[in-house]
């Protein structure tokens, strides 16, 4: 017993090892994959942008979200087509955020470098990038989500809102 | 030759170490990453805590993973800084069944807003409609010597001062949003002039 038990050690820790760094690799995938096929609803909702309720207490999809944004989400696989992305300015702060699958904030265009609204095509990191007037951004994975944040002072700019996000589009681009 | 030494016991063994490692060294990951101190380039000032890394493409995997559990799409640094705080000014967990007075300055952003999280990192399940103060509300209504903006934080709202509820919050936690941080303090999170929070008493709790 004496002669294996070292052994039995070695591989305990090296098992230990993977188990614990395949674990903190797969959680914010895993986490960020359940999320945004809840928000796609199953693949129903893709390449579309969903407009998010006012947040309240009901609100249990993402953590911690801010009862002081008005939130929109495109969850977007770009596996068969780059995706065209177009969203008009808004009177308050707002922002345009790009998420991989990972979960990390590749890009983000906000009413300071876009005051006129923001436009721009969605490729893969290494998918060819078509000929187009606006400018291209790259995806590090092909799924992710672009997440829409507008600045809500007061629960009576929910009116104003409502016709601006009809204007918000989020589609494959077929040329 | 002794029982260890049996090719099918020497095998079953070496299998059972592999699996337990495993088990054990995903379940470490798991209790890891449930611990915000956990985060990478963690910079505390006052009470608040925030990170360099959060939502950065250089975040590691287990800041990356801490944050995918207690702020999924959090923003970069460039856009907005984060603040979390679970404690009072003493250090005491924040409970529900307190009250507290939350005060400070305007905070070097364009906008910024306090927001007050249950136990489960979501909005109290309470109707109070009490659950975040926005910067520009609160200085509006500071004192006009030294700017200094207050607020409530209790279960009960205290005459016309900005209240957050913490009705149904259990052992809560505040988190501070600064949308377009100053440069000096993307630069330096240190540099937040902090708001403080000084608990009042408290019902029920066992102590004053």
């Amino acid at each position: 017993m004496k002669r294996h038990g070292p052994w039995l050690l070695l591989v305990f820790a090296l098992s230990f090892a993977l188990g614990h760094v395949a674990c903190a690799w797969w959680i914010p995938r895993h986490i960020m994959g359940t999320t945004l096929s809840a928000m796609a609803r199953g693949g129903e909702r893709l390449n579309t942008f969903n407009a998010g309720r006012r947040v309240t207490p009901d609100s249990r999809r993402v953590v911690r979200p801010s009862p002081d944004l008005a939130y929109s989400a495109c969850v977007y696989d770009l596996s068969d087509a780059p995706l065209h992305v177009r969203v008009p300015p808004w009177r308050h702060y707002w922002s345009v955020s790009l998420y991989a699958a990972n979960s990390d904030n590749y890009a983000t265009r906000n009413d300071r470098t876009d005051a006129a609204g923001t436009e721009f095509l969605l490729v893969g990191q290494d998918d060819p990038a078509p000929a187009v007037s606006m400018p291209v951004m790259r995806s590090p994975s092909a799924t992710g989500v672009i997440l829409i944040r507008r600045l809500m002072p007061d629960a009576a700019e929910w009116s104003a809102l409502a016709p601006l996000r009809e204007e918000d589009r989020c589609e494959s681009w077929r040329g | 030759m002794t029982p260890i030494a049996s090719p099918w016991i020497w095998r079953s063994s070496l299998l059972a170490a592999a699996i337990a490692g495993l088990v054990f060294g995903g379940a470490s990951a798991w209790w890891l990453t449930g611990r915000e101190a956990v985060i990478g380039g963690r910079i505390e000032v006052g009470g608040w805590a925030t990170s360099t890394r959060i939502g950065a493409t250089a975040a590691d995997p287990w800041t990356r993973a801490v944050i995918a559990r207690v702020g999924l799409m959090a923003l970069n640094r460039d856009e907005a800084v984060y603040y979390f705080r679970d404690t009072d000014g003493d250090g005491r967990p924040l409970d529900e069944r307190c009250t507290y007075r939350l005060s400070g300055v305007d905070l070097p952003a364009r906008w910024w807003s306090v927001t007050l999280y249950a136990e489960d990192e979501f909005l109290a399940r309470n109707d109070d409609d009490a659950h975040s103060l926005q910067g520009s509300a609160l200085i509006a209504g500071a004192e006009i010597e030294g700017r200094v903006w207050r607020a409530n934080v209790g279960p009960e709202r205290e005459g016309d001062e900005p209240w957050l509820s913490t009705r149904a919050a259990g052992r809560f936690k505040l988190t501070l949003r600064l949308y377009h941080p100053a440069v000096s303090l993307r630069e330096d999170p240190a540099a937040l002039p902090a708001p403080t929070i000084e608990r009042l008493g408290c019902h029920g709790a066992g102590s004053v």
